[in-house]
């Protein structure tokens, strides 16, 4: 073959495999935001409407209505929950990086007696169910007088084995040559932890703070359970309240769940850039 | 510098939100005392009647005050028995038979005879509503409502496929010829079903199959509560009807979608006929108005014409602070025959209390939010009259113990789904009934009503 | 000397401090509070009663609790594999700078995990109705026979292994993602320039610097599938005939249907044996990344 052939033949594989390649991502794109357009639809419909068959994915624009949404904030006080949702979740995640940050690096960079085995303690608590767990734990919150708090949605789960985990795995790939660096220009390992491995550790944290953040937003049996008050629900009891014993008020349910689902999506939105490759390491150079 | 900063935000929420909690606690005497009441959610939002009642009640007795907490319906029972295990629940609380029993045994429901409920009250009560909350002399909860089940039917489907609509005395033949002739099929597919039955594990289903069990002439346990019957052939014959109406005519869907108890696929025309309780006329005047539809009693099998009642008691929890507090207003409110019908009306439930007040005239007293319910005291006596024109029609749901239920949910399931015969699927359930039967002493025994 | 080991204990214990605390009395001390009250038998309603190991001699028998371990395992051993794969495997690809738009990729996978898994599982359900779902609609256009899905003995733990993983997928995505950011740009430099295939470049590169994040992601779901409770609850309720009946139903029956909490902790306490052997095991096979 001559010389200008193989190069064409190179540049169209390429671009075929490129196509290929979109044409993969657009489907699964498809799966996976399908569902989730679908429970769209369902809260601009009337609530009868939402198990028609053939099912109706776009609904015809003379019955579409905003009207569970409109239920949705004058039958109950679903801004407030909102609020309280909001108010739980940031308390929650800002406690949780601080918290769960300082714990990974302990386990991942500093030497000390019993790490290894508090790093095997902290995993084993992911390893029981939690319906188990929730009845002491809500007799010790009772104990406490933490019941229909904020106190009680805020702070019992803040320490996570998850996050702890997955923030020592990324701590442990980061170079030691760094922090041998740092320690001979004279910082001691509090300030190695906070000038040079959180800044290099932005993508694990932003992870974690992305997850903490539908942890706590997305609790539900918690917060069942501890709460009381109407004033203190959070957005998914508030969800949970359209269901009935027979019906559901499958609209509303509808709308309350895709504003439920709307701060995460923005907060991971906005967060996206952390993911760029070679942040992580731009701190070599120095 | 951040991380200083992320400190003292935290600190500074945590302190302030900390004292933004919800209502306290009452205090020591002078202070109201606060009944709180639990009650689950319905789809449609049917506080503000509780809450007027409520300031009504309040306004009459100065130094009580009611919470109304309304729990999820899926997660009721978790938050009751969370909430029980650290002696914090509720003064008074809402559950159906199907914990009933157990938490009668396991001391949670106050005996209230005869201080609340006294044999005058009895008296005015349906008779199987009155046994089904009496344990002998006891008397362990306020009756609510009544709930039997009754076939909804498409009118207009039936006037297009040419059909008479059923009688009162129709038999399960009858019923499945008429699913026959109302099931469509167009190239190939299903296009509507004859009539849709509930196939989840679980109680409700078991519920919905009482009227097809007790009608072939069968039974779960014999009146000592000693052994079980469901190894007889009238219950195999039953689960065997069910069987073949989903398995071999087709003519009933697998699984019913969304939610077994409402009233959606019937609206959709999804199926054309649906054993289900009135609760749905309240969903259908809401959301389907426009629906022709009527409704008919169970069908009369070999054994007899029998359907089955649900209900939902109101329960005092004898440990509860203000118990005697909410045993009070719960005789005020569900002990009184006009008060609690009004309320059943509006819920659109069958009020227990249709004796008393069937010769009286009756106007409801919050007609504005009454007026929405389709389910008036007319209503309820056309319905309820309906059914018992043959004695020993309506039966209330059996207070059976969880384990026997869900032998028999077990049995329904595996005759459905496993391709198990109905026979062997039932002396399992029997099986298992009489090995419940035999290590357990009941200590309140229901009788059999 | 010494007293620079020692520093770093004091230092190491006090970053440790709060996450104890908070764990130890939230999650340890009621982790030992099951484990104690599996000696005994509760209802929830009336003082404990003690019974010795007769919770665990029931178990031992119990023919309900060995179907629901062995479809626990069954539905772990799908959603494991799967789940790693395709989440790995959409990292990747989303990672590769030829991919135009890859934040809105990223952001279509990552909606499912948004949205909460009782939400979820009901738009699920609903889409899998074998009547009247869009799933048998579409395979009826696709001129496939219509599935029984979720009213099927066989399908149903399957279907709903299905299902978590395309819940979790953008999950674990993103944890990959944020992996592979730790491998630095100069060794795919230095590959390209000796010509390395794509395969290689995975293989010789990429795989083995993720070892910590694979570790990782193994270990936790791990954990995660064979704890699942809320999708199957919701689902179907553990059955068709109890073919869905994964070990987190069945302690949540024993603990709340029943009220027998003392047996559904010895159950829990047998499932977390057999996590902790699962996730030991996993992380001696893989070596390294401890």
């Amino acid at each position: 073959m001559s010389e200008a052939q193989l190069k064409w033949g190179r540049t169209g594989t390429r671009v075929g495999f490129q196509l290929l390649t979109y044409l993969l991502l657009s489907l699964c794109a498809v799966i996976f935001i399908f569902p989730f357009l679908w429970m769209l639809s369902g809260s601009l419909k009337p609530a009868g409407q939402i198990m028609r068959f053939p099912p109706v994915i776009l609904p015809e624009l003379s019955t579409l209505s905003f009207n569970s949404y409109a239920r949705l904030f004058q039958a109950v006080p679903f801004a407030r929950w909102l609020l309280n949702s909001a108010i739980v979740s940031i308390s929650w995640v800002c406690g949780a990086l601080l918290v769960n940050s300082m714990a990974g690096y302990a386990l991942s960079r500093l030497r000390f007696r019993g790490r290894d085995m508090v790093l095997m303690i902290f995993i084993m608590t992911l390893m029981i169910p939690f319906q188990i767990v929730m009845i002491p734990a809500f007799i010790i919150t009772n104990w406490l007088r933490w019941v229909d708090t904020y106190l009680a949605l805020i702070i019992p789960w803040i320490p996570n084995a998850f996050s702890i985990y997955f923030l020592r795995q990324y701590f442990l790939t980061i170079p030691r040559e760094l922090e041998e660096a740092a320690i001979l220009d004279g910082l001691n390992k509090m300030q190695i932890f906070y000038r040079i491995i959180t800044p290099l550790a932005i993508p694990a944290i932003v992870t974690i703070g992305i997850m903490t953040f539908m942890w706590a937003w997305d609790d539900f049996l918690w917060a069942l359970i501890v709460t009381r008050s109407k004033e203190l629900w959070v957005v998914q009891l508030g969800i949970a309240n359209f269901f009935g014993q027979y019906m559901n008020a499958w609209d509303v349910v509808m709308a309350g769940a895709t504003i439920a689902a709307l701060p995460t999506y923005l907060l991971f939105l906005l967060l996206q850039r952390y993911y760029v490759q070679g942040v992580a390491l731009s701190g070599m150079k120095s | 510098m951040k991380r200083v900063a992320m400190i003292l935000l935290f600190a500074a929420c945590a302190l302030n939100w900390s004292f933004a909690s919800g209502t306290g606690e009452p205090g020591a005497t002078g202070e109201p005392k606060v009944v709180t009441w639990w009650k689950f959610t319905e789809g449609n939002q049917l506080e503000p009647y509780h809450e007027r009642r409520i300031a009504e009640y309040e306004k009459l007795h100065p130094g009580t005050k009611i919470k109304l907490e309304m729990v999820p319906w899926e997660n009721y029972l978790d938050k009751l028995l969370v909430a029980a295990s650290s002696k914090t629940g509720p003064d008074i609380y809402y559950r159906s038979n199907d914990y009933f029993q157990t938490f009668i045994e396991k001391g949670f429901a106050m005996d209230l005879y005869p201080k609340w409920v006294d044999d005058s009250m009895l008296a005015k009560l349906e008779p199987s509503v009155r046994a089904s909350i009496t344990r002998g002399k006891k008397v362990f909860g306020f009756p609510s409502e009544m709930e039997p089940i009754v076939v909804f039917y498409r009118k207009d489907l039936m006037d297009k496929a040419g059909l008479a609509y059923p009688k009162v005395d129709w038999t399960w033949q009858d019923l499945r010829d008429y699913a026959r002739k109302l099931t469509i099929t167009e190239g190939g597919d299903i296009k509507q079903y004859g009539i849709g039955l509930p196939t989840d594990p679980g109680s409700y289903t078991t519920f919905i199959f009482y009227p097809t069990l007790w009608s072939a002439g069968g039974d779960l346990v014999n009146n000592e509560f000693k052994k079980s019957l469901l190894d007889q052939s009238a219950a195999a014959s039953a689960l065997q009807f069910w069987s073949d109406l989903i398995n071999k005519d087709k003519v009933a869907p697998p699984k019913m979608m969304g939610n077994m108890g409402s009233a959606q696929a019937l609206a959709n025309g999804q199926i054309a006929m649906f054993p289900c309780g009135p609760w749905a006329l309240n969903e259908i005047a809401n959301n389907y108005s426009d629906m022709s539809f009527g409704i008919v009693p169970v069908p009369r099998g070999p054994g007899k014409q029998q359907t089955v009642y649900g209900g939902w008691f109101s329960i005092v929890n004898p440990y509860g602070k203000y118990a005697k507090e909410g045993a009070d207003f719960f005789k005020w409110y569900f002990g009184d025959p006009k008060r609690s019908t009004d309320r059943a009306s509006f819920e659109g439930v069958l009020t227990p209390w249709v004796n008393e007040l069937k010769t009286q005239s009756f106007v409801s007293e919050y007609s504005d939010l009454v007026k929405r319910s389709p389910l008036t005291l007319e209503k309820m006596i056309e319905i309820r009259d309906g059914l018992t024109s043959k004695a020993g029609m309506l039966r209330a749901e059996p207070a059976y113990a969880v384990e026997m239920v869900e032998a028999l949910s077990d049995a329904i399931q595996d005759s459905l789904f496993a391709g198990v015969a109905a026979q062997d699927a039932m002396n399992k359930a029997a099986k298992r009934i009489d090995d419940y039967l035999s290590k357990t002493t009941i200590k309140y025994p229901p009788g059999n009503f | 000397m010494k007293s620079a080991v020692r520093n770093e204990t004091i230092l190491g214990y006090t970053l440790l401090a709060p996450a104890l605390i908070g764990l130890g009395v939230f999650v340890i001390v009621p982790m030992i509070w099951a484990f104690a009250i599996s000696f005994f038998q509760w209802d929830l309603l009336n003082p404990p009663r003690f019974i010795n190991i007769g919770n665990y001699l029931e178990l031992v028998r119990d023919e309900q609790f060995l179907r629901s371990l062995k479809q626990s395992l069954v539905f772990s051993l799908e959603v494991i594999p799967l789940l790693f794969i395709s989440s790995l495997f959409l990292a990747l690809v989303l990672n590769q700078r030829f991919v135009r738009g890859r934040p809105v990729f990223r952001f279509l996978y990552f909606s499912p995990a948004v949205v909460s898994m009782v939400i979820v599982s009901i738009v699920w359900r609903f889409i899998l109705d074998p009547s009247f779902g869009f799933a048998n609609y579409l395979l009826h256009w696709f001129q496939i026979p219509r599935q029984p899905w979720l009213s099927s003995v066989r399908q149903a733990l399957p279907v709903i292994g299905l299902v978590t993983v395309w819940k979790s997928v953008g999950y674990y995505m993103i944890i990959f993602l944020a992996g592979l950011q730790t491998i630095p740009a100069e060794y795919y430099e230095a590959a390209r320039i000796d010509g390395v295939s794509a395969v290689q470049n995975f293989r010789y590169i990429t795989f083995p610097l993720l070892r910590t994040t694979n570790i990782f992601v193994l270990v936790i779901t791990t954990i995660e599938s064979l704890r699942t409770f809320t999708q199957i609850y919701v689902m179907t309720q553990g059955g068709p005939a109890r073919s869905t009946f994964v070990i987190a139903l069945d302690i949540y029956r024993n603990a709340f249907v029943f009220q027998k909490m003392g047996y559904a902790a010895s159950m829990a306490v047998v499932l977390f044996f057999i996590i902790l052997l699962l996730s030991i095991v996993e992380r001696k096979y893989v070596k390294e990344g401890y």
